[in-house]
């Protein structure tokens, strides 16, 4: 045998394969039953939405990688999934323009000013999203009318902070809440087709369970308490976790890897925390959607959730 | 009996067998190549020169903790005194010929102390491997509560210590009770991988004061701070070690190799190896002549190929690369992995993404990327802060990572940074 050349590196030799490019190909896949469901129950002017904010996003994070003189990262398939995370908990209907803008706001002030996904303390798609709640409230509260015969034309959590729990239950039943029958955002109304995905995720491991776990918890145990004390001027538990995008901000946005803790304490922590926020916010704050505010606000929580680590072994 | 385990960890993969493969008798090389040193710590000083003639089982380098016996009868071709070991320190090294009549009669037994025959056939115990002799007399001198043999494999399940555990029972039980006369334990584990459990021989049986523990297959279930909790429920600092809690815990091997010693005279120059590859799923148990080259082993297995790109020696977590197929096999080994080009993996410098997983599968509970990340941008006090000297480097946070940070080889950096720090501030 002639002799052969042997590589030496250190190790570990094996590697599990895993990848942020596998991990956010698993994302963009489970987001696909809620943009399908989008475009069935809003019209085909949700698949303008999606592909604005995927394009733009990929090309907005080309360009600012480009120009700053950093390697391009396009190919984790971050851009991607974000893009169309961000199409979904806007409005249908919503102008082009103020999708690149949030695109735009997404991924320049979102990560790239950070130094890219990974180092950006706050989810980049709620900035975006939250951005444009503030400067376009209007753009942002203009339902288009679904297709199929909605029940009222405002969303569910619209109602319940402007009309109260009562009107909440004569305008949507439950079936409408869980398959997802009422105005709202493009992929933010079917709590089925996001625990669909949601489940897809758990079952890949791409997502921990401790986060959509608690905080579910959170939102249903802290609304429980209040709605168990009566006087009707509490919505119930289940309301909470159907409406309002609950269900997107368990499984899609309190899940972001960067802006939330890695440690196990940490993500329960964080995950009762959003969900007792969601649901202040919802029952006496002045915004709608708390369920969005309050994962943006934990993630400011996030460093110091992280300093509880575990105890190391034998210490 | 449900199987013990312990937090974190990785699955190991499944074994395509039901059974460990027997051994196989891997014949003697025409050429040995034996360093006076085979595990990290001080090497024995050769008592041969050049062109001695040497008997089998004739002590051919000693320390006042192991010795090296001559694999085979034969002389001493050439003495080498720059000789790079496993861990970059410089030994030397006996080139060994066998003799023509090789197949070798073994020197009569001679009648001697235990401790004597186990310090002239230089037993190793193992994880990591370092004197038999030395283990035991701290033992002796700490007192021992409770005894843990170790049968269990790193990342495989039916490895070589298994394949001694399921077909050579007696010998190894033998072994177990030679050391619990030497440490009089109250209690005696057997630790084997819950796939094991099934196989062993029941024409055979264990003494009642041996009680067998199946444990779930993760790695690093082997590593003794996992063996540790999972069997006592008791931790202890990485500065210290299981004595300090009166545990001892000795690798079946070790038991095995002690019974061949102490009780049936037998040379200490043979060694129990997995070898795995190149091609995924090629998987022996083969007992090697010590001092063999590894490319003699490659070559009776008829695996020589041009495939072979990398060859590791330990797990394929936690073991060494080799750079020359020409180096021996030594007592410290337990597995030999060869590596196609395309098995092999690359290591990034890309942004970690905080996703957890190497927290949630770190046995040791510790945060990998915040030690890696306080390492690799000289922040080392932080990570000392962080308990960076608790890391068992076994391996599985850089198994899992994403973005495929080199997670162990920045630890590793830290500690050595600190470590020098502290030396320097001693001076």
């Amino acid at each position: 045998m002639s002799e052969l050349k042997l590589t030496v590196t250190p190790s570990p030799h094996v590697h599990s394969g895993n990848s942020l490019t596998a991990m956010m190909r698993d994302f963009t896949i489970a987001l696909l039953p809620a943009t399908i469901f989008g475009i069935y129950f809003f019209g085909a002017d949700v698949v303008r939405g999606v592909l604005i904010a995927v394009v733009s996003a990929l090309v907005w994070e080309g360009l600012s990688q480009w120009l700053s003189g950093r390697k391009l990262e396009l190919g984790n398939l971050h851009a991607v999934f974000s893009g169309l995370l961000l199409a979904l908990i806007l409005p249908p209907g919503l102008p082009w323009w103020t999708i690149l803008v949030g695109t735009l706001l997404m991924v320049l002030l979102g990560k790239e000013v950070f130094g890219g996904y990974g180092s950006n303390p706050f989810n980049s798609v709620l900035v975006a999203w939250v951005a444009l709640q503030l400067s376009y409230p209007d753009y942002m509260a203009q339902w288009i009318l679904p297709l199929a015969d909605p029940a009222t034309t405002s969303a569910p959590m619209e109602v319940f902070t402007s009309q109260g729990p009562a009107f909440v239950r004569e305008y949507f039943s439950y079936t409408d809440l869980f398959l997802g029958r009422t105005a709202g955002f493009t992929g933010q109304v079917s709590a089925l087709m996001l625990l669909i995905g949601g489940a897809y995720l758990l079952w890949r491991k791409t997502i921990n369970w401790r986060i959509p776990v608690s905080y579910l918890a959170g939102v249903f145990l802290f609304s429980g308490v209040f709605w168990l004390l009566g006087t009707g001027a509490y919505a119930d538990p289940l309301f909470h976790i159907l409406a309002g995008g609950t269900m997107i901000s368990a499984f899609f946005l309190a899940t972001d890897l960067p802006s939330t803790p890695t440690t196990p304490q940490g993500m329960i922590l964080f995950g009762l925390g959003a969900g007792i926020l969601t649901v202040i916010i919802r029952t006496w704050g002045a915004w709608t959607f708390g369920a969005f505010y309050a994962v943006l606000i934990f993630n400011m929580f996030t460093p110091f959730l992280d300093k509880i680590a575990p105890e190391v072994y034998g210490r | 009996m449900r199987p013990r385990s312990f937090s974190g960890g990785l699955l190991l993969p499944s074994s395509s067998r039901s059974e460990p493969q027997p051994f196989e008798h891997v014949p003697f090389p025409e050429t040995f190549f034996l360093p006076m040193k085979q595990h990290k710590g001080a090497g024995c000083r050769p008592l041969f020169k050049k062109d001695a003639a040497v008997q089998r089982g004739q002590i051919l380098g000693q320390s006042s903790e192991t010795a090296i016996q001559s694999p085979v009868s034969g002389h001493i071709t050439e003495v080498n005194k720059g000789f790079r070991h496993l861990d970059g320190s410089i030994t030397t090294c006996l080139t060994l010929a066998a003799s023509e009549e090789a197949e070798q009669t073994t020197p009569a037994a001679q009648k001697a102390p235990v401790m004597d025959k186990i310090l002239g056939s230089g037993v190793l115990d193992f994880g990591p491997a370092q004197p038999l002799m030395r283990k035991l007399i701290r033992a002796q001198e700490r007192g021992v509560r409770t005894l843990i043999i170790n049968s269990l494999d790193e990342f495989f399940v039916f490895g070589s210590r298994s394949a001694l555990l399921v077909h050579h029972t007696s010998r190894a039980m033998e072994g177990i009770r030679l050391l619990q006369h030497m440490l009089q334990p109250e209690t005696t584990y057997l630790a084997v991988y819950e796939q094991s459990l099934p196989l062993l021989d029941k024409d055979i049986p264990i003494p009642d004061s041996v009680r067998v523990v199946p444990l779930r297959a993760k790695h690093p279930q082997y590593k003794d701070p996992m063996l540790v909790s999972a069997l006592t429920g008791q931790e202890y600092p990485m500065e210290s070690s299981p004595l300090e809690l009166g545990i001892a815990s000795i690798s079946l091997e070790t038991a095995s190799t002690l019974a061949a010693v102490v009780n049936h005279d037998e040379p200490n120059t043979h060694k129990p190896l997995t070898v795995l590859g190149p091609e995924p799923k090629e998987q022996n148990n083969v007992l090697v002549p010590l001092g063999s080259p590894i490319r003699h082993l490659l070559q009776h297995l008829g695996r020589e190929s041009e495939d072979v790109a990398k060859v590791i020696v330990g797990g394929p977590l936690t073991g060494t690369a080799l750079s020359s197929l020409d180096y021996p096999v030594t007592k410290e080994m337990d597995q030999i992995h060869f590596h196609r080009a395309k098995d092999q993996i690359s290591y990034s410098s890309e942004v970690c993404v905080k996703c957890g997983y190497c927290v949630e599968v770190c046995p040791m509970r510790l945060m990998p990327f915040l030690l890696s990340g306080y390492s690799s941008t000289g922040f080392v006090d932080m990570a000392a802060d962080n308990d960076i000297f608790s890391c068992i480097e076994c391996g599985c946070c850089a198994y899992v990572c994403p973005v495929n940070i080199p997670l162990v080889q920045w630890i590793q950096v830290g500690k050595s940074r600190l470590s020098t720090n502290l030396r320097s501030e001693a001076v």
